[in-house]
């Protein structure tokens, strides 16, 4: 009893605090906001998904087939496709964008920084659908001539496209980090004699190393959301790929092309939410195994 | 140079690119004896002792006229190996500033990368060098802790363990106890009398108590220039010229 007065006494003090600070109240409604929003979506993905899910339980994840006219909705060759390129991209985009992140924050004169990370942030905002045609002019021709395939539109192009769309975002995210570890423990390392190489491994990069990470997942995020550009390069077809110069289908791809089809109501409609829902659980996992792992490296 | 002048300046200016820092300065630095730099803030102190080893080279718009010797060698020579330089002019920072690793590894850092030292000789290293900067009863039962775990002033000393642990012949400090609470200050200027018996140790210092008590010798740097220079004692007692005796008596700082 005496607990919950206290807890009572705590509310109705923070409810007191914000009447009288009306910038808090602001400041309060808009954080509460994105919060109200980021249960609003699972609440409604979750809910048109439920009819999916009771009907087919794990096997919307793990199903092989995809038919409408025997109405078995299986996932499986769409979750593949997904983390396969996704997996793919980020292979390429880490050591890539880390490296670079590092050379133009750490090695690169003094007065081309600015500019250099001003162009690459721009690289970063530049609209995916205009990725998917630099990737169907260039890369899937590419492919085509390189492996000598039918078609260039195979998971490997997705990949390729993708990563150029993640390095952006790891770099310009990285390179903040890199540009913010204090001076005093650079100095540190170099007045013992080490070299500038020496620094950043010993010093730099572990000082970095959570920030660096959160800059993977946002990569990661935007590689595994993206839908059109990986839509228009990666062949969009729904079966296991059996290699990366195989195509492939993304579930957001999937559920971009199939959505307006789809009659409201319907068992494939609901399907459709149930893969949003994975992506969705997917995203969280991540995001949440990566923060673990952040806290971690805080404590040491 | 008489042989027992450790380091040896010479018409030595320093810009920062259009500010004049250090204008033509002039200055010879005992061996085996502590020297105090001090004068009111901005007055150049640091970037005057950060010359010895060459740190301002890291800041882009530095540019440096003059000599500075250590021993028989001109460190601003071309050809100079600032990494060598950096071993043997050893240098602390005003902020405890311990590497992101285990406090052993932060001793054993410098003897790695110059390749001094590995295995059961790396072990005996560390050990001398902390129990040198006496911080080895404090800390030997838990070397593989992180180094952010230790108090301000075993973070100092950590940072002094790790100077001493590549064998250097001068040791600089720049303003060590400034972040330090008095009984950890009083730790590391009792430290600063023993070094001196092994290394030539120059200390800058806004704090003329701390310089009277921990130096030989002293010299008084205002706007970038020499005023004064002498035995501490000198000085304090009997300051030659103006500025210094109104710096020492409080009337600015």
């Amino acid at each position: 009893m005496k607990m919950s007065n206290k807890t009572l006494n705590k509310i109705s003090s923070f409810f007191v605090s914000l009447k009288s600070q009306p910038m808090t109240v602001v400041l309060f409604l808009c954080a509460s906001f994105s919060i109200v929003i980021l249960f609003l979506m699972l609440f409604f993905v979750a809910r048109e998904g439920a009819y999916a899910f009771t009907k087919f339980g794990p096997d919307l994840l793990f199903g092989m087939q995809w038919d409408l006219e025997s109405n078995v909705f299986g996932g499986f060759p769409l979750l593949f496709g997904s983390l396969l390129v996704t997996f793919g991209a980020l292979v390429i985009a880490i050591p890539i964008g880390v490296s670079t992140a590092i050379f133009v924050s750490e090695v690169l004169p003094f007065h081309l920084r600015d500019p250099i990370k001003s162009i690459i942030e721009l690289l970063a905002s530049i609209p995916s659908v205009l990725y998917g045609f630099i990737g169907l002019l260039i890369v899937v021709p590419l492919m085509a001539d390189i492996f000598g395939l039918p078609s260039g539109q195979t998971a490997l192009t997705a990949s390729l496209v993708l990563s150029l769309m993640t390095i952006p975002t790891i770099v310009s995210v990285s390179g903040e980090i890199i540009s913010a570890v204090p001076k005093d423990y650079k100095e540190a390392a170099l007045g013992l004699g080490a070299t500038k190489w020496e620094t950043i491994k010993s010093v730099v990069l572990p000082i970095a190393k959570s920030g660096i990470l959160a800059s993977i997942m946002l990569g990661f995020g935007r590689a595994i959301g993206e839908t059109i550009a990986v839509s228009m390069i990666s062949g969009n077809q729904a079966h296991v790929a059996s290699s990366f110069l195989d195509a492939v289908y993304t579930i957001p791809a999937f559920i971009a092309t199939h959505m307006g089809e789809a009659a409201v109501g319907s068992l494939e409609y609901s399907a459709l939410f149930g893969l949003g829902l994975i992506l969705l659980i997917i995203t969280f996992i991540v995001n949440t195994l990566a923060d673990v792992v952040v806290k971690r490296g805080v404590q040491r | 140079m008489s042989y027992e002048d450790k380091i040896d300046i010479r018409q030595l200016n320093i810009w920062f690119g259009e500010k004049h820092v250090i204008r033509g300065v002039d200055l010879k630095i005992k061996a085996n004896a502590v020297t105090a730099i001090m004068g009111p803030s901005g007055c150049g102190k640091s970037t005057l002792l950060r010359a010895f080893n060459r740190m301002n080279d890291v800041i882009k718009t530095s540019k440096t006229t003059g000599d500075v010797f250590i021993g028989e060698k001109n460190v601003y020579e071309n050809g100079t190996n600032v990494y060598d330089l950096r071993r043997q002019v050893g240098m602390v920072f005003q902020k405890p500033n311990p590497l992101p690793k285990s406090i052993y590894e932060n001793v054993a850092f410098g003897p790695k990368i110059h390749k001094m030292a590995k295995g059961k000789a790396l072990d005996k290293v560390v050990e001398k060098s902390l129990r040198s900067a006496a911080l080895w009863d404090e800390v030997k039962d838990r070397l593989n802790d992180s180094a952010f775990d230790l108090s301000g002033g075993q973070q100092q000393r950590l940072c002094i363990a790790r100077a001493l642990a590549v064998d250097p012949e001068v040791i600089l400090m720049d303003e060590p106890c400034s972040a330090l609470d008095p009984a950890a200050t009083a730790k590391i200027e009792q430290l600063i009398r023993i070094l001196s018996s092994d290394y030539t140790v120059v200390i800058v210092t806004h704090n003329m108590q701390q310089a009277s008590r921990v130096s030989d010798y002293t010299v008084f740097l205002y706007l970038g220039k020499i005023i004064e220079q002498g035995k501490t004692k000198g000085i304090f007692e009997n300051p030659q010229h103006e500025l210094t005796e109104q710096y020492i008596t409080g009337e600015f700082g």
